[in-house]
């Protein structure tokens, strides 16, 4: 029986879709990535069609590539290869469990961020998950798989970090949960102190099985919050600023982008440019606490090295968010709740991508600098994006681009890309939501020893090689 | 009425102008003032020329009606209604030139400023 056949027979014909048109929609992102249509498209709804679906595949050798909405920004849901099936797994958006006291909520792979927010401010509003730079839309579960970050990233780092532990179906078609929920249902309030599993999925793309829940830490939600922001002249104080501040283990975030980003949420038509005597970055700092007291000295923490700085360079400037709002528009008002406000703006045109990295602190502002000159040297809009991770033990950075996908802005941006990959990787950054072409740069960098690791675990978990075959160049079979 | 500048502190302008112009009569008003004001910041300077509604454009023309002398802190203080206009005024954080040849017209952008501003 052909694959088709034996999918029908899982989920119903309803659910399995083969047309130009469903085929075309599956078959590229917003991003650069050359497209591929997959042969067809499946839809399940429940653990037992995921489970049966693997093992129809194993038996046709069919490449599966897991999708929820296909917004990485990496491409990772684009096939890699000819004959792939979509598993689309949006109809799985069961909100399970809300653990009040352990804090934390199980969630299926197509429950999204706007979905989750309404649903903890509605029944649960004492707690809080935390948010990325990306439409509402897009799945909670996979953002954690893919190790982004988010509007808590400066406090607890990369949202992988959030995870509790999950429940994934092997390529071979078993079902397996790590963390503590491996002991029992309503137990997921740990990963540890079992061996650490989680890091079979966390960051495979896909390569490792199909995870189908997730428990994710929640946090409470406190009651007073503040919000700042601060426009800073040059690389090397803005960084210095952000790194100070961060180190202070104040803030719950950190957003630091260059100005050009900032004018574009205030409401200035594209292109936009960054001018003589304007300031380079625009950051939003995020503090809370459990009174406005608390809330204020650490906003006075910020202000005292805000005005450390100014001694040297009066232009430093640090405005309130009221203030903010007053002078650059009330747009601003919703990007603290959710910024996702912010990723309005980047989708000017049909084509958005970057190369996001994680890096060690002592060459942020180098990168930086020397990223910006080649934005620069390309003509691009200059749309740099900061954050401080986990307290600064580690800072991210990636230079994003909107662009119109005519063929010539695309190999401008296919070259603009690559050569900031290749400064980051010189300097030791590690990209994240890694599409393929980045991540056989990346693996000429790391210790073959670790290649050949990744390679035996994948090879080990999916002996027949369906699961999104050709993600992290480790296709090549010996 | 009103161009969209593309610079920082030109677009903070248009943004608390486009506001204030959602009054008609303000905006009628204003249509019929004709004058140039020189917003210098120690970011950079900007030229608002009122003529039949309001220019805004980076840079500093020669010979403007008022020069309006400060810095963006001092813009984010005021707005921040951590500073009163009249107490910038009086710590020379606000400066202005041209206010004795051009009094009306003076007390004319103050005033729109200061409502502007919301302070």
């Amino acid at each position: 029986m052909e694959i088709k056949q034996r999918l029908m027979k899982i989920v119903g014909p309803e659910r399995v879709a083969d047309g130009a048109a469903e085929k075309h929609v599956y078959s590229y992102d917003m991003t650069e990535n050359p497209s591929l249509p997959p042969s067809l498209v499946v839809m399940p709804q429940t653990l037992e069609e995921v489970q049966q679906i693997v093992q129809a595949a194993n038996t046709t050798k069919t490449p599966l590539i897991p999708f929820v909405t296909g917004q990485s920004v990496g491409g990772l849901t684009i096939p890699a290869v000819e004959g792939a099936v979509i598993v689309d797994l949006k109809r799985m958006n069961r909100i399970i469990e809300v653990d009040e006291e352990a804090m934390y909520v199980l969630v299926e792979p197509g429950v999204t961020f706007g979905h989750l927010k309404k649903y903890l401010d509605d029944h649960h509003p004492t707690l809080r998950y935390t948010y990325p730079l990306a439409p509402p839309y897009t799945s909670v579960l996979a953002n954690a798989l893919l190790e982004g970050l988010c509007d808590l990233s400066t406090r607890h780092g990369a949202m992988a970090d959030f995870i509790n532990g999950l429940e994934a179906v092997l390529p071979t078609g078993e079902v397996v949960r790590v963390g503590t929920g491996a002991s029992g249902e309503g137990n997921w309030f740990s990963r540890y102190p079992l061996p650490d599993l989680v890091g079979l999925f966390a960051g495979w793309q896909g390569m490792t099985g199909i995870v189908t829940k997730m428990a994710l830490q929640l946090w409470p939600k406190m009651p007073f919050n503040r919000h700042v922001g601060l426009l800073c002249f040059g690389e090397e104080p803005t960084i210095r600023m952000l790194t100070r501040i961060a180190r202070t283990q104040v803030l719950d975030d950190s957003v630091c982008v260059s100005t050009p980003l900032v004018k574009m949420v205030s409401g200035v038509a594209a292109p936009v440019e960054l001018y003589d005597g304007e300031p380079d970055y625009g950051m939003l700092l995020t503090v809370s606490g459990n009174t406005e007291t608390e809330v204020s000295e650490k906003i006075n923490v910020i202000r005292r090295i805000v005005n450390e700085e100014r001694e040297t360079d009066s232009r430093h400037v640090l405005i309130s968010w009221e203030g903010l709002m007053k002078l650059m528009g009330d747009q601003w008002g919703p990007f603290v709740d959710l910024p996702s406000e912010m990723y309005k703006v980047l989708a000017e045109h049909d084509g958005l991508t970057w190369v996001g990295t994680y890096i060690h602190p002592k060459y942020w502002k180098t990168v930086l600098e020397e990223g910006r000159a080649i934005v620069e040297k390309y003509g691009f809009e200059l749309i740099a994006n900061l954050k401080a991770m986990k307290g600064m033990h580690f800072g991210e950075f990636k230079f994003i681009f909107r662009f119109p996908k005519d063929d010539d802005t695309v190999k401008r941006v296919r070259e603009c890309n690559a050569e900031l990959l290749d400064l980051a990787l010189s300097y030791g950054a590690i990209p994240y939501k890694t599409p393929v072409w980045a991540a056989k740069k990346l693996q000429e960098r790391l210790d073959p020893n670790f290649v050949m690791l990744m390679r035996r675990v994948q090879r080990a978990l999916d002996p027949n090689g369906i699961m999104n075959p050709g993600r992290w160049g480790l296709d090549e079979r010996d | 009425m009103l161009n969209e500048p593309k610079d920082l502190v030109g677009n903070v302008l248009y943004i608390l102008l486009a506001r204030q112009f959602e009054d008609d009569r303000l905006l009628s008003e204003v249509k019929d003032w004709r004058m140039t004001v020189v917003l210098d910041t120690d970011y950079y300077p900007v030229t608002l020329t009122f003529a039949d509604g309001i220019t805004i454009e980076r840079g500093a023309v020669p010979n403007p009606t008022i020069i309006l002398g400060t810095t963006f802190d001092t813009i984010v203080s005021i707005a921040a209604e951590e500073m009163s206009p009249v107490r910038g005024l009086i710590n020379r954080k606000l400066r202005i030139r041209g206010l004795l040849k051009h009094p009306r017209a003076a007390f004319r952008f103050y005033r729109l400023i200061v409502r502007a501003m919301g302070v």
